[in-house]
């Protein structure tokens, strides 16, 4: 083979060994990083497509038990309801008192009567418009707590004998009743925060009481949504019509929220 | 010796183009590999391109399964907040009420503790010391912890037997800490003046003592402390922390020293001093049917 030959088909072997590197860097790489970034892609997609999926599913089960999460807080409605709902307070005391043989003698809202209202927050503090749109809403009397939880704080006066009035104590607790696996509500959750026995005019076993109590309110922003505005946002038909506001009717009573 | 080529001149041309042969096979072959390498190429091309394609269209269907399946969570994420919300205020209720402090035990215990020979005055409990119900506490003692604590005033027969009272009641459940404000005897003198002038108040001291006994009795003001308070733990319904225990029913007529409850004693164990139990009848008899109901007052 004569040197010439030798040359043309040296220069031939690079001619094609430069083409195919060409090639591949200018055609065949490409299409495979685009290929793979398409492949990431589809991956990350089917990463969220599975979150949302799971997320749905969570959702779903929670359509599931929307009556029993409904009827839930309906019933805690009765034991710390948006409104101050006294009326409905005054009843249950009453009855209790009644089945614990203490007469109720008298009730009276104590402590932040008449500032929770009227005292603005300070400017400086953070989310102070907050607070004072959830001051607002509230009923007259209430004040928010420490936790930013509305309270009512009551004294009440009761009459009766020492371990009636132990019973009435018992009672009050029973209202909202704390188990391990639920809560037992069959009125207004009450926090018997002090009070003070003294004899009463005719002596020992009689007994006046007087109790300082708090009784706990929810924002009225956080009442429980229509179940009608919650259906028609899924084109389901409503499973309960019960309105916003918290119904204390007895037809929760005594039920347990698990 | 010289070579010399036999053939004639014409033939020794058709050999030399005879061996042009492999040169231009060599040339096909080359062509042939480039076709090759042609092909290879476009080979990996189309799989490259059919990938790209299958991804773009796997990229599409998970897009739209994506959409489908935010628009299902959109539609039912208002149940999702509203099981958020119950969990929410279960929650809270839940923490609320576990935190009470069972008092209605508290008190029950208390009636069992007090001996038959203590006279109570007053009883003052309160969750905090800020927390007072008709401004009724009044001993400087209670302000040092915060903790739920019930203030004690009374009267009993003697200095012995205050600390008699306070060895009982550091055995009730709960009870962290009893603290003594003060014990102290009436002047005779003194009280013979104040008590001459007020009706309600001899009437009040006669009272007292039929309660204490007759001579000086120690008038006592002590705070018993609840510092492990919630009493009432998380789990726990009212009507289950009902049952008396030892420590809560300790047996009267002991010294003060040993009024340590005895262990594994049944809290029904009979005691003898039932004689100032209030409401020692109807209401008692139904929660505390035979234990000691000594709560004796004014």
């Amino acid at each position: 083979m004569s040197s010439a030959v030798r040359t043309r088909m040296i220069l031939g072997g690079l001619a094609t060994a430069v083409a195919a590197i060409a090639f591949w860097f200018l055609v065949l790489g490409p299409k495979h990083e685009k290929a793979a970034e398409l492949g990431a892609k589809v991956e990350q997609a089917r990463t969220k497509l599975a979150t949302t999926r799971a997320e749905a599913d969570r959702l779903r089960l929670a359509k599931s038990t929307h009556d029993v999460d409904y009827a839930s807080v309906v019933r805690l409605g009765k034991a710390v309801p948006t409104d101050d709902d006294v009326r409905s307070l005054v009843v249950q005391l009453e009855t209790a008192a009644d089945r614990s043989g203490v007469d109720f003698h008298s009730i009276t809202l104590s402590g932040g009567a008449g500032t929770s209202a009227a005292t603005p927050p300070t400017a400086a503090a953070p989310g102070a418009n907050t607070a004072a749109a959830t001051t607002a809403a509230l009923p007259p009397g209430a004040t928010v707590g420490a936790a930013g939880f509305p309270t009512m704080p009551f004294d009440f006066e009761f009459r009766g004998q020492f371990f009636s009035l132990s019973n009435f104590f018992s009672r009050l607790e029973r209202l909202v009743a704390v188990s391990e696996k639920e809560v037992r509500v069959s009125g207004r959750l009450l926090t018997v925060d002090s009070f003070t026995f003294k004899p009463g005019v005719e002596g020992f076993p009689a007994v006046y009481a007087t109790v300082g109590a708090t009784a706990y309110l929810l924002p009225s922003s956080e009442g429980v949504p229509l179940a009608s505005s919650m259906a028609a946002a899924t084109g389901a038909t409503p499973a309960a019509t019960t309105s916003g506001t918290t119904p204390v009717t007895a037809t929760t009573t005594g039920a347990a929220i698990r | 010796m010289k070579a010399v080529n036999l053939l004639p001149p014409d033939l020794r041309t058709a050999d030399r183009r005879a061996s042009t042969g492999p040169r231009e096979s060599a040339g096909a072959i080359a062509i042939l590999g480039v076709l090759a390498l042609v092909l290879v190429a476009v080979v990996a091309t189309v799989l490259a391109q059919n990938d790209i394609k299958a991804n773009q269209r796997e990229l599409r269907t998970v897009e739209a399964d994506q959409v489908v399946a935010e628009r299902e969570v959109s539609s039912l994420a208002s149940y999702g907040r509203f099981q958020a919300l119950a969990a929410k205020r279960l929650s809270t209720v839940r923490d609320l009420a576990a935190a009470r402090f069972d008092w209605e035990r508290t008190l029950r215990d208390l009636s069992r503790a007090i001996p038959s020979d203590v006279t109570l005055d007053t009883i003052t409990g309160s969750v905090s010391p800020d927390a007072n119900a008709g401004g009724g506490a009044s001993n400087p003692l209670r302000a040092s912890i915060a903790a739920p604590a019930i203030e004690l005033t009374g009267c009993t027969a003697g200095q012995f037997e205050v600390a008699r009272l306070m060895a009982r009641l550091r055995a009730v459940q709960g009870v962290t800490r009893v603290s003594l404000a003060s014990s102290q005897k009436e002047d005779p003198m003194a009280e013979a003046t104040a008590g001459a002038t007020a009706g309600a108040t001899a009437t009040g001291t006669a009272q007292k003592r039929e309660g204490c006994g007759k001579g000086s009795q120690p008038d006592f003001q002590l705070v018993i402390f609840f510092e492990n308070a919630p009493a009432a733990p998380a789990g726990a319904a009212p009507t289950a922390a009902t049952p008396a225990t030892p420590a809560a029913t300790p047996v009267p007529g002991q010294a003060a020293a040993a009024a340590t409850p005895a262990a594994g004693q049944p809290a029904a164990a009979p005691t003898p001093s039932p004689a100032a139990t209030p409401a020692a009848g109807e209401q008692a008899a139904a929660t505390t049917s035979s234990t000691t109901k000594e709560v004796s007052a004014r």
